[in-house]
């Protein structure tokens, strides 16, 4: 009994060090068990092999090894338009805004959405230029870029984050 | 009676679909918490809502006069409340504009008053 318990718990631990960030659904999803069989295993690696955080509306679960900007800046960077945006940063550095919206293709009213909660996690910093245009810029390029090749999109995020940027498109410019 | 079927798959389909879109709609408006996001989501409702209309005619629950009535209404809803949205998008973008540009000032950024 506490030998498969013992196998759960490091089925759930190993499945969030490889998925850093997952959600609770994906996760029950994932490891094909009952909901409340990984809640009970969840709620005993807690704090010592996984760390639950609040994000927006929903739980994500790490490895204790993510600090708390790491975990932010994840549960962001798990939004497809984000990850565009912070990949044209990396890309070419500090760069206007209005070329940011642009080469990802969306609306600046979504940009000005995704930003907003970029800047407020710490991961960019707006600024001007000499011609008093707003530019963008990482606020760690290193670590954002390590971050992001770790983030997976989850479908049900994937199509919220289009759906928004097509109602953006269509309602604002 | 193979009509009957066939409505009846037509109806499932329309409503799982609206009912996709609808969750859509409404996860959306969490996030962005809008007037214009509002208006879309229950512009949205409106083909589910002729879903359930047609469901209920179906079944009996209501009359064919009644039903045509409903799901026209539910027509001058939905246009309606897209239009609203419009409206509102431009004119939430203007103050949201303007906003930014006080915002802008008070970080006391070179040329932050004339930034586009």
């Amino acid at each position: 009994m506490t030998e498969r318990g013992e196998a759960a718990r490091r089925r759930i631990a190993e499945w969030v060090r490889a998925d850093p960030g997952v959600h609770f659904n994906a996760l029950v999803r994932g490891l094909d068990m009952a909901p409340g069989q990984v809640q009970y295993h969840l709620k005993r690696l807690l704090g010592d092999r996984v760390v639950a955080e609040d994000c927006y509306g929903q739980t994500h679960y790490y490895p204790p090894s993510f600090d708390a900007w790491e975990r932010r800046a994840l549960a962001l960077l798990r939004r497809e338009t984000a990850a565009d945006v912070v990949g044209v940063l990396l890309e070419s550095g500090e760069t206007p805004a209005t070329e940011v919206a642009d080469r990802v293709g969306i609306a600046r009213s979504t940009l000005s959405w995704h930003t907003e909660r970029l800047a407020d996690a710490g991961l960019i910093e707006r600024g001007h230029d000499s011609r008093g245009r707003i530019v963008l810029d990482l606020a760690h390029a290193e670590r954002t870029a390590r971050l992001l090749r770790r983030a997976r999109p989850t479908l049900p995020g994937r199509l919220v984050d289009r759906f928004t940027r097509l109602v953006d498109s269509l309602l604002g410019e | 009676m193979a009509s009957d079927l066939a409505l009846a798959l037509v109806l499932s389909v329309a409503g799982l679909a609206s009912a996709g879109l609808v969750g859509l709609a409404l996860v959306a408006l969490l996030q962005r918490r809008s007037w214009s996001y509002l208006l879309v989501a229950l512009a949205l409702l409106t083909l589910l809502a002729r879903t359930g209309v047609a469901v209920a005619s179906m079944t009996g629950s209501v009359g064919p006069t009644t039903h045509h009535t409903l799901e026209h209404a539910l027509d001058v809803a939905m246009a309606g409340l897209v239009i609203a949205a419009v409206v509102t998008a431009r004119s939430a973008r203007r103050s949201s504009s303007a906003r930014g540009r006080v915002d802008l000032g008070r970080q006391g950024g070179p040329g932050g008053e004339d930034g586009d």
